[in-house]
């Protein structure tokens, strides 16, 4: 990966050399909107608002044109990541539309050093901030020194910064240059700087929030203090003025600078509807010169209900969206109205390893219970009493493929063996399997009895969220588990109930899906070993134990092993050798067999108004580390 | 009758100090906190939880303190400053969220009123007079067809029928068009456009109710003497009527206005949810759900204590008109 | 008064002089048709409910794959002139794009209907092994969707047989819990009066001015998941009925204080009755009539209450169904816009109980008072 990303960046930057010679060759052009405002003296000419070379976007189809406004719903809270995921992913690097190689995106370029420890990026010269304040490498030191290293505002260093167990160390170079270094071999930065999380360097402006820190503005901070009841101390006071662009309080404060395309005008969660307003120094051209991007404004009308926004996209009332519109069940609704919508679908290839996992939980407390989920035999004999073709017929409409959490068979880390292992019903096989586990006496209805001697009866946790249907697959795979004998009791509930479940490792089983289904699955290999330690998930305290051998509990030596493994990905320097670790270390997941997959779902879909060009042509690839469409968006534009 | 009104502002004073009490209690009641539902809605999203940052906002939201402190923190603010403390949620003091949704929530459920109002009074009449008749049951048919109905589900079914076959923009008081846009003669045209929705779904439920008890209160003034005297006396039917036992009648139905308005209140939450109108009742829901507790908090003690001083208004009322009751 | 006269027949005079209080009520209670028929519909419904196994075709959650979101069938009753019941079978198809299954009725396929058939054994009240149930189709698998599929195939007229035992009992009891409070407090409140009075009625003033929904809320998110599901039905029962004792303590003490001023209460205290004797024989049974009434009348607002809480997503847990499980699941455009019997099947079966339990309190309260 890294050497075709090297190569892939001089390319970036041999193809964008005439563009940019074009561009210089011409004078650039501007928004409508802004024509008034240069001239009037209020705005600065939009050569000026540019750096020295901008980042060239290259459309799709053509060479758009100004105007218009993009419509789509948000839900009244929580829903930050309907603006994280359609204007706000401009990091250091990003992915190539087609989600298969990294490039510099803030930066103008970026080396890197033999043995993957040393990260050089040059940023653009004469790049502005939203507010038209410069943007350098002292903004990125800014937060490397005073957020990222002051233990009060981070007091332990989010993962994708650290290798080695030691956090980054950032260097200023000149006002252009930064110089990220690790201790041990990073090969994945680059694509985890490129992900969403990736976000940290690049949103920090510093001559906006110098003045909440306590180093650099001591008496004016007991000034605000004084007048802001709400904040006790410099820390919370910097905490509701920015945080990670995850969390809601980055969509709440409109004076926050931004390197982003369109800018927040108003605050989400107190206004009917939130609008963001083009940034008028935003640093990206088409190959005509045209200073990006084209639609003039964003707005998302607030629902209360998904229904409603259902209701809206037949009206004719969202131009382009994906969330909360692509589900399964809207289709068929979505289908017939598309005339008097006027929009058509788009496909998304969101690829998940896997739609509906069932995940018991390896670390319950319970020692029963614990012994037998820990046992494979069980897990094997489960995953062979569940009928995958009928909850496909039934849930997903005939459409998807029975297997287990794997990537896709189109992705060269393919592997058969996990995706296809114990994925065909075998009833007889299942209760010889579920017999060897320990659960070979039943009751006089028929149902298993633990070692214990009492029914094994086990609570599955299932969430009725963003309509997944997963309540409706965990009854039928209640009702096949019910053929071998297993008693599945069905607790339907919401996040965040079980998110304080498993903050108390008390849930026994739940149901959710996994991702790494593509290159993702370097980065974020949550469901082939023990690494997600805060979300709910299947061995937390083993997970824990590998982000901190000081806490959790330490696993038997097979799951060290995958461990293991996993550290010989990370480190890896070449794509050759990294890719080859990822295939030793699926491998080696696949005899584990922690968690049970159900199904690989089909596509998923988008809407988009039949008068918006640029569309990404084909099906637009989605992850929960690949925050999409944002990079795509500012070469969309109306054609009326 | 004023020793009557003070012995009662005097009662008012332990109520909303329970009120308040059992508002803090019910947004405790969930396990977990506003936080748990940070760390929920980051990994549902494949968010990596950011610890530091969770920390520092568990510190800020005083979430770690126990719930008295937090009781009193809150309840001070409210009485010495009239603070009623930070939406977490949203970022926001809670006092800049409500004020304008209390409007449009009791905007609402008066507009509500007044339409059950012009439509159950006529209707009760009707029904009392001619008792057991084929309209008696078809108007109390209808009216109880609109309290059978879920609302939710009344709300949801209209929605769709304005949509699909009227082509008009559903949810929210008006237009998207006019949503950022300043109040003028066009955007309140169109508010009286979208207005008759949720006064439709909310009022059915409360339609029943008034023409059952309407008809009930005409029913014990029509047979007695006075009213046998003025017909024997040749008054004509429709004078008789809404001279005196209307006018009797009404008395009791003036007190409902005191429970009616809680139970809109309650029937506004569910209904503007699917409506997603900008009304407390999703904001509370969200704010229930997501435990921002304040924020939930006030709005409960908020709409509770309205509701008392209602009933309050609705009982001095009644005592002005009625010296019986004032004395009891 | 005249009003008892008036509803009766002249020629019953002599009758009424001598009738008792119930035959009294019982008599002016027939006179109200619509009570009348209502009192038959909720026996009906109730017998249903009881009985849910034996009437429903199928298990509450038998899914059927191939038939998600099928349409209502007709039932033939007629073949070649003889009976001999019969449903029509569905031509299938899926459509990828549109992501359903779109059916067609097929006239050709006859799917022969039984009564009384032998089915999949069942515990009739979790007691009673049996196996018959009032109709089926002969083989498993066959389609027989009377009131059309939900989107797991599973036979939406079951669904709703099954969830009329669990709506009606929540009315039932929860009404049983607030009668018993409602009985207390408002009788407490109405036979010592004074500051007694005054407390309970503050409390009932108090417990009023609080939104239900939010207690509701708190109340059922602190409810444990683990607890199974119907533990949880209780708990969510008592729930509902934590509030609506209110207006029955009201009630109850209203009537306290004003039959306690009744003539013929006097004249009975001038008989020289005891007071134990005056309650029993002449206020209860006025007293009671008027109970009954208002239990009727809050069964509804109980029945209600739990959709709205099935609404919030707070309601029941599967595989007990409820109707407002039922018009949750129904709760979204593509019902409302391609499935609509899935709103009608258990909207009517609400509406239609709701209906009728207030003709019947209604009615059961006209008759109850002397002067109506």
């Amino acid at each position: 990966m890294l050497l075709k990303m090297s190569r892939r960046a001089i390319l970036a930057a041999t193809v964008a050399l005439p563009f940019a010679t074009a561009a210089l060759a011409q004078p650039y052009q501007q928004a409508p909107m802004f024509e008034e405002l240069v001239k009037s003296g209020k705005l600065p000419p939009v050569a000026e608002r540019l750096p020295a070379k901008p980042y060239v976007e290259k459309p799709f189809d053509r060479v758009g044109k100004y105007g218009g406004t993009w419509r789509m719903a948000v839900l009244g809270g929580g829903d930050n990541y309907n603006f994280v995921r359609t204007i706000a992913n401009e990091n250091l690097m990003r992915w190539t539309p087609d989600w298969t190689a990294t490039e510099p995106n803030v930066a103008e370029s970026v080396t890197v050093n033999a043995d993957a420890t040393a990260f050089t990026f040059k940023l653009r010269p004469g790049m502005r901030w939203s507010d038209g304040a410069p943007f350098n490498a002292d903004d990125i030191m800014f937060w490397y020194e005073d957020v990222f290293s002051n233990p009060q505002l981070t007091p332990s260093k989010p993962s994708i910064f650290t290798a080695g167990g030691q956090p980054v160390k950032v260097e200023k170079i000149d006002d252009t240059t930064v110089v990220f270094r690790f201790v041990r071999p990073y090969g994945l930065f680059l694509q985890q700087l490129a992900n969403g999380f990736g976000q940290l360097p690049t949103i920090y402006p510093k001559h906006y929030l110098k003045q909440f820190h306590v180093k650099y503005n001591k008496d004016g901070i007991d000034k605000m203090l004084a007048a802001d009841a709400s904040a006790k101390d410099w820390v919370q006071l910097f905490n509701s003025k920015i945080t990670p662009n995850y969390l809601t309080v980055f969509w709440q404060n409109t004076d926050l600078p931004t390197l982003f395309p369109w800018v927040m005008t108003n605050k989400y969660g107190s206004v009917e509807r939130v609008v963001a307003q083009r940034n008028p120094y935003y640093w990206k051209v088409d190959p005509a010169g045209n200073q990006l991007p084209y639609i003039d404004r964003v707005t998302w009308d607030q629902v209360n209900d998904v229904q409603l926004a259902l209701l809206k996209a037949i009206n004719g009332e969202i131009d382009y969206q994906l969330r909360h519109i692509g589900q399964v069940a809207f289709k068929s609704t979505l289908f017939d109205n598309q005339k008097r919508g006027n929009y058509r679908f788009f496909d998304v290839a969101d690829h998940p390893a896997n739609d509906a996992v069932l995940l018991f939980n390896l670390n319950i407390a319970d020692p029963v219970k614990q012994a037998i989920f820990r046992n494979k035999d069980f897990r094997i004999g489960v995953s062979l009493a569940i009928d995958r073709q009928e909850i496909i017929d039934s849930v997903y409409v005939g459409q998807g493929d029975p297997v287990q959490v794997s990537v896709r068979p189109d992705n060269p880390l393919y592997n058969e063996r996990l995706a296809k292992q114990y994925s065909q019903r075998d009833l007889k096989k299942a209760g010889e399997y579920l017999d060897k586990a320990g659960l070979d006496k039943t009751d006089s209805e028929g149902f298993r009895l633990g070692p214990d001697g009492k029914r094994f009866s086990i609570i599955f946790m299932v969430a009725d969220v963003y309509g997944l249907q997963y309540p409706d697959v965990m009854q039928l795979v209640q009702r096949q588990a019910k053929q071998v004998g297993l008693d599945i009791q069905i607790r339907t509930t919401d996040w965040s109930r079980l998110t304080s479940m498993q903050a108390a490792n008390e849930q026994e089983a739940y149901l959710w899906n996994c991702v790494g289904g593509e290159s993702d699955v370097y980065t974020d290999p949550r469901c082939y070993f023990p690494f997600q330690t805060e979300a709910i998930f299947f061995a937390r305290k083993w997970a824990q134990w590998y982000a901190d051998h000081s806490t959790g509990e330490e696993p038997p030596a097979e799951v060290k092993n995958l461990m293991g493994l996993y550290d010989k990905v990370n480190e890896a320097v070449t794509d050759e050798a990294r890719t080859k670790a990822m295939k030793t270390f699926l491998d080696a997941s696949a005899d584990q067999f922690f968690v049970i997959g159900i199904v690989q779902g089909p596509d998923k879909f988008g809407i988009v108004k039949n008068d918006i060009k640029n569309i990404y042509p084909k099906p637009l690839p989605q992850s929960g580390s690949m925050w999409g469409p944002a990079p795509m968006m500012v070469q969309m534009f109306f054609d009326k | 009758m004023r020793d009557y009104v003070l012995r009662r502002l005097l009662y008012m004073v332990p109520t909303i100090f329970l009120i308040s009490v059992i508002a803090f209690i019910i947004i405790r009641l969930p396990p977990g906190d506003y936080l748990t539902t940070v760390i929920a809605e980051m990994s549902a999203n494949g968010a990596p939880a950011d610890s530091g940052t969770i920390a520092s906002l568990r510190a800020r939201y005083g979430l770690g303190d126990a719930a008295y402190i937090q009781y009193w923190r809150w309840i001070s603010g409210i009485v010495l400053r009239g603070d009623f403390g930070l939406s977490f949620e949203r970022n926001v003091p809670v006092t800049s969220l409500i004020w304008g949704r209390l409007g449009a929530t009791f905007g609402i459920s008066l507009t509500t009123l007044l339409f059950i109002w012009v439509l159950a009074f006529p209707i009760g009449i009707y029904s009392a007079v001619r008792k057991y008749s084929i309209g008696d049951y078809v108007v109390t048919f209808f009216g109880f067809l609109g309290l059978a109905t879920p609302n939710f589900l009344l709300a949801l079914v209209l929605m769709y029928v304005s949509v699909r076959y009227f082509g008009q923009s559903v949810g929210g008081l008006v237009s998207p068009e006019y949503l950022d846009q300043p109040w003028t003669l066009d955007k309140f045209a169109d508010l009286a456009a979208h207005v008759w929705l949720p006064v439709v779904v909310i009022g059915a439920s409360g339609m029943a109710g008034l023409i059952r008890i309407m008809r009930a209160n005409l029913l014990d003034e029509l047979y007695k003497p006075y009213v046998v005297t003025a017909r024997a006396k040749g008054m004509s039917e429709f004078r008789l009527l809404l001279k005196y036992p209307v006018r009797v009648a009404l008395n009791p139905f003036l007190s409902t206005v005191g429970w009616i308005l809680p139970t809109l209140v309650s029937g506004e939450i569910i209904v503007s949810v699917v409506l997603s109108l900008p009304t407390t009742g999703p904001l509370l829901l969200r704010a229930l759900l997501v435990q921002d507790m304040y924020l939930a908090g006030s709005i409960i003690m908020l709409v509770s204590m309205l509701t008392v001083v209602g009933t309050l208004v609705s009982d001095i009322l009644l005592a002005w008109v009625d010296p019986q009751i004032r004395y009891q | 008064m005249s009003a008892v006269a008036e509803t009766l027949d002249a020629g019953d005079e002599p009758r009424i002089v001598v009738a008792g209080q119930w035959k009294l009520f019982w008599w002016k209670f027939r006179k109200h048709r619509l009570a009348m028929a209502s009192l038959v519909v909720l026996g009906m419904m109730y017998f249903v409910g009881a009985f849910a196994e034996f009437f429903a075709p199928f298990p509450v959650d038998l899914p059927n794959t191939r038939y998600t979101y099928a349409p209502p069938q007709m039932l033939h009753l007629f073949q070649d002139g003889r009976l001999a019941p019969y449903v029509n079978g569905y031509k299938v198809q899926i459509d990828r794009v549109a992501m359903r299954r779109t059916f067609v009725t097929d006239e050709a396929v006859r799917i022969p209907v039984h009564f009384f058939v032998q089915g999949d054994p069942y515990l009739l009240w979790g007691l009673f092994p049996m196996r018959t149930r009032l109709m089926g189709v002969e083989q498993p698998g066959q389609p027989l969707f009377l009131m059309g599929a939900d989107r797991l195939g599973r036979d939406m007229l079951s669904r709703v047989i099954h969830s009329t035992r669990i709506s009606l009992s929540i009315g039932l009891v929860g009404v049983v819990i607030s009668l018993s409070l409602g009985v207390l407090l408002g009788g407490v409140s109405g036979y010592f009066g004074g500051a007694v009075d005054t407390l309970i009625q503050r409390l009932i003033e108090f417990v009023r001015s609080v939104p239900t929904i939010p207690l509701w809320m708190g109340m059922a998110a602190a409810v444990p998941t683990q607890w199974p599901p119907l533990r949880t039905y209780f708990i969510i029962t008592l729930i509902i009925s934590l509030i609506g004792w209110t207006s029955l303590a009201r009630e109850v003490r209203g009537k306290f204080l004003v039959l306690r001023n009744e003539d013929f209460v006097t004249a009975a205290q001038l008989d020289g009755l005891s007071d134990l004797a005056i309650i029993y024989k002449h206020m209860v049974p006025s007293f009671l009539s008027h109970i009954i009434a208002a239990c009727t009348l809050a069964i509804p607002g109980m029945i209600l209450a739990e959709t709205a809480l099935s609404f919030l997503g707070i309601g029941l847990q599967p595989p007990i169904v409820s109707w407002g499980v039922l018009l949750q699941e129904a709760q979204n455009i593509r019902a409302v816009a391609s499935a609509p019997w899935l709103l009608f099947a258990p909207g009517i079966a609400v509406v239609s109980a709701v209906l009728a339990l207030n003709f019947l309190g209604d009615g059961l309260r006209d008759a109850a008072d002397p002067y109506a």
